[in-house]
């Protein structure tokens, strides 16, 4: 039977006919697809659980805050660089709009290409909205702005807000604003064009989703970058001037960039030099325009085409990918059987830690979220061999602060430990995702649970912890033998402090308890089961709830734990072993109290997971 | 060997299922059938202790669900409409992990392993990831893994979806063995064939009450005799008039 019969039957006229085309009919395929989303989207706001929108007013809160204190730090540093240069007219007084513009830029770029990927192939709605009769290009370019306005609401935002400042602090007109929101409409023209084109392109040969998991490690990669060139802040900050820092601002600008004719457009409003804004401004607006062209080009059948290579090859890169040839009977069995530091454990205690053991490492999109933090602790070791933390100048004071640099190598330790294994904590309950059916049916009670999701973040969190201890003192030890001078081995014995190193690993041992159990809690009271790539089990509420808690929990521990022991040595403290003491017995009071409630939550909660 | 005295789950305003007695013995192949959104689904998530009930209690094997849940669970063995699994797991894995959590030897489940997963056609992909699988090859894996700890409960919600006629026609033996040797088989399908042929009582579900209960021959004495289990079911469940629409468009 036909489909408009079916249509008439139904009641809805006329059988269902091919799109009109046209400029017209697109325009409103566009604006209905857009609508349809906005309209998804205020729904989940609408509808969200009043708690979730408590959180979503303390970040807008948050942004307000920052908002006022970029606009304040931009007035400022406009102000002062005045002062240095002696005149609003010089180029060097202009760097702040320059920065903002770089910025912004850049920005763009990574978000268009990453945000584009996302939108153009891997929705969801795409077999849909591509097999039905709907102009392809109104589809490309709904989910184009569907991803790409909200992501550069932000990234105009944050660009807006310092080119303000400036404004105010050199006292411009409306001229100035005027062009700065001009400017802001050009910005985005460029990099997105750029970025989609680049993706819809580079997915006619490789795999959407193996795309996305590349573009994952280098964002993963430029962490990292950012990791250690913060590391030389500290140099840096001793180093560097104001009058340093505007140079190296103005080394940054390049003639050729869209920021710098941007920068230069705005700051000739700002002069009422109108030959220049239009000159600049429209020389940007023209490239940005030509740059839409292949996009438009691109938005119909490469896009198709594109679309049609990664179904085509989705299917046989899974294909290629489930099979692990290393895979043994043995190791599977290995599931089911506690054996080895596991024997003592209950079998299905075992089969939740094994199983998760297996199944976190197997995901790279969950493994890429763990390796920026383990950056850090990357990080912090190389600053310490490179840059040893020194306190006191001479060997007298050297010895009685050696106390505090191992409790610091503990602390880091921790922090780093604490960053990677409280996302396990927190994702504990929600890893299981829509397999939760499994674990909830089978004969596993509600501690037992518990207590597999707590150690199978609490083991690697002790072992990681140990390694960045064992690493940071061996640096420590390095560093001290090649101050003092003599032979590097025997320099490095004599600066070990056995006792120390182990108070300080049972230190980050003892924190890990409550780091993990606080993190378990939230986690078994806000799990999400329902997600599809690893990084949506984590909402950015839960984040922030647990960073605050577990935060601060850390913090008043170990500062409990730690503060006695890394100051023992100073004379000017008398009792120093009572104050030890005392606040073991008050840290390890408060981690039990705190632990006992988590634990308390976390059981009372299982039971509601997956209703 | 299943009692339901009772069982009412509401979602607010929203009844799902409403006050459902149901008593299945021992050995005994269970039908459950009802149009969509009629509370199969919860009723049996219910059943195996998925979902707590608003009201009502569940014995399995006469041990009382809501008191001795562990007891409970571990005479049951549940395979969903909707087979989620762990995607990065092999299928072999994932048989030793149930296998784990219903403390049941290795030995035993590498033993079932290599009899049930080359009936099953996936003695070749065992050691794949299951992200790999298909529909079919998972509904098989999760029966393979059912059946590790020999339950005496066994609950399917609609098994033969998915299925290729030679794994459901094998899936049926199975069952129907598991049934003769003791254990008891919940089943809801939408297929009446299967319900007809297979099941020694069906229990028909609307609107979350059960509105018919009994053997195939019960059903039909209560109805017209002549009257085939799909006549039945679509006077018992109002749609007889959208049966008539259907015949009107062909």
């Amino acid at each position: 039977m036909a489909v408009g019969a079916t249509a008439s039957a139904a009641g809805e006229g006329d059988p269902v006919t091919a799109p009109a085309g046209g400029p017209a009919d697109f325009g409103r395929t566009v604006g209905r697809l857009m609508a349809a989303r906005w309209r998804i989207a205020w729904n989940s706001l609408r509808r969200s659980a009043r708690w979730r929108r408590v959180m979503y007013a303390v970040v807008a809160a948050a942004v307000v805050f920052l908002t006022l204190a970029s606009l304040a730090v931009s007035y400022v540093m406009t102000r002062l660089i005045v002062n240095l240069v002696g005149t609003e007219q010089a180029p060097q007084a202009d760097v702040i709009v320059a920065a903002a513009f770089t910025g912004g830029v850049m920005l763009s770029f990574m978000v268009s290409f990453t945000v584009a990927l996302a939108a153009l192939y891997l929705s969801r709605d795409l077999d849909l909205l591509l097999t039905a009769p709907i102009a392809r290009p109104a589809v490309f370019a709904s989910k184009l702005l569907g991803g790409l306005v909200p992501a550069h609401a932000v990234i105009l935002g944050v660009t807006l807000v310092p080119l303000v400042g400036h404004g105010m602090a050199m006292g411009y007109g409306r001229g100035y604003y005027l062009t700065v929101l001009a400017a802001l409409g050009v910005l985005p023209l460029l990099p997105v064009s750029i970025g989609a084109v680049a993706v819809v392109l580079i997915v006619l040969r490789v795999s959407a989703q193996r795309l996305g998991e590349v573009v994952g490690l280098i964002v993963v990669a430029m962490t990292l970058s950012l990791a250690l060139v913060a590391g030389g802040a500290r140099q840096l900050r001793e180093a560097v001037t104001l009058s340093d820092m505007v140079t190296f601002l103005e080394r940054l600008r390049a003639p050729y960039s869209p920021a710098e004719w941007l920068t230069t457009a705005v700051t000739a409003a700002g002069r009422g030099q109108w030959g220049d804004v239009a000159t600049w401004l429209g020389l940007a607006a023209v490239v940005a325009l030509v740059a839409i062209v292949p996009l438009a080009k691109v938005s119909d059948a490469v896009y198709y085409e594109s679309w049609l290579h990664m179904q085509s090859t989705a299917h046989r890169d899974l294909q290629r990918r489930s099979r692990l040839p290393w895979a043994r009977v043995e190791d599977a069995a290995a599931l089911g059987r506690p054996s080895g530091w596991f024997r003592w454990l209950a079998p299905p205690v075992v089969a939740v830690m094994r199983k998760d053991f297996r199944v976190i490492p197997r995901d790279l999109t969950s493994m890429a979220q763990v390796l920026s933090p383990l950056a850090i602790g990357v990080f912090f070791v190389l600053q310490q061999l490179l840059y040893p933390v020194r306190i006191g100048g001479s060997d007298v004071a050297h010895a009685f602060t050696t106390p505090l640099l191992v409790m610091l190598s503990g602390a880091v330790a921790t922090g780093v430990s604490a960053m990677i294994m409280s996302r396990f904590g927190l994702t504990a309950f929600s890893l299981e995702g829509k397999a939760y059916w499994l674990v909830r049916g089978a004969p596993i009670s509600r501690r037992e649970l518990v207590a597999a999701k707590f150690l199978v973040a609490y083991v690697p969190y002790v072992l990681l912890g140990t390694g960045l201890i064992a690493l940071l003192e061996l640096a420590r030890a390095f560093a001290d033998a090649r101050t003092f001078g003599g032979p590097i081995g025997a320099g490095m014995l004599r600066a070990a402090e056995p006792g120390l190193v182990a108070y300080a690993w049972f230190v980050m041992a003892v924190l890990g308890v409550g780091v993990v159990a606080i993190n378990l809690a939230i986690g078994a009271a806000r799990p999400n089961l329902r997600w599809d790539t690893p990084h949506e089990m984590l909402t950015p509420d839960v984040g922030c709830l647990s960073l605050v808690l577990y935060g601060g929990y850390s913090f008043v521990a170990g500062m409990t734990l730690a503060l006695p022991a890394a100051t023992s040595r100073f004379t000017v403290l008398r009792g120093a072993t009572p104050l030890w003491v005392l606040g073991l017995v008050l840290g390890l009071a408060l981690t039990a109290l705190v632990a006992a409630g988590a634990w308390w939550v976390a059981t009372g909660e299982v039971d509601a997971i997956g209703e | 060997m299943i009692q339901a005295e009772g069982l009412t789950k509401r979602y607010g305003a929203f009844t799902a299922v409403d006050g459902l007695d149901l008593d299945v013995p021992a050995g005994q192949i269970f039908g459950f059938l009802g149009p969509n959104g009629a509370g199969k689904t919860t009723t049996i998530r219910m059943l195996v202790g998925l979902l707590r009930p608003t009201a009502g209690r569940v014995r399995i094997d006469g041990i009382d669900l809501a008191e001795d849940p562990l007891a409970a669970r571990a005479r049951v063995a549940y395979l969903p409409d909707t087979p989620y699994l762990y995607e990065k797991l092999t299928g072999r894995e994932f048989i030793h992990f149930v296998g784990g959590l219903y403390r049941v030897p290795p030995e035993r489940v590498e033993r079932l392993i290599g009899e049930l997963l080359p009936l099953f056609g996936l003695a070749d992909r065992a050691d794949d990831l299951i992200e790999g699988y298909s529909h079919g090859m998972r509904q098989k894996t999760v029966l393979a893994a059912a059946l590790a700890h020999d339950p005496k409960v066994l609950f399917l919600d609609e098994p033969t979806v998915g299925l290729d006629p030679r794994s459901a026609r094998l899936l049926r033996d199975i069952l129907r063995q598991m049934a003769d040797r003791g254990a008891t088989v919940f089943l809801s399908t939408h297929i009446l064939e299967i319900a007809e042929r297979m099941c020694d009582r069906i229990g028909i579900i609307d609107h979350g009450r059960l509105i018919a209960l009994g053997t195939v021959e019960d059903l039909h004495r209560q109805a017209d005799r002549s009257a085939s289990l799909e006549d039945i079911f679509l006077e018992l469940t109002g749609g007889a008039a959208e049966a008539e629409i259907a015949g009107m468009l062909r």
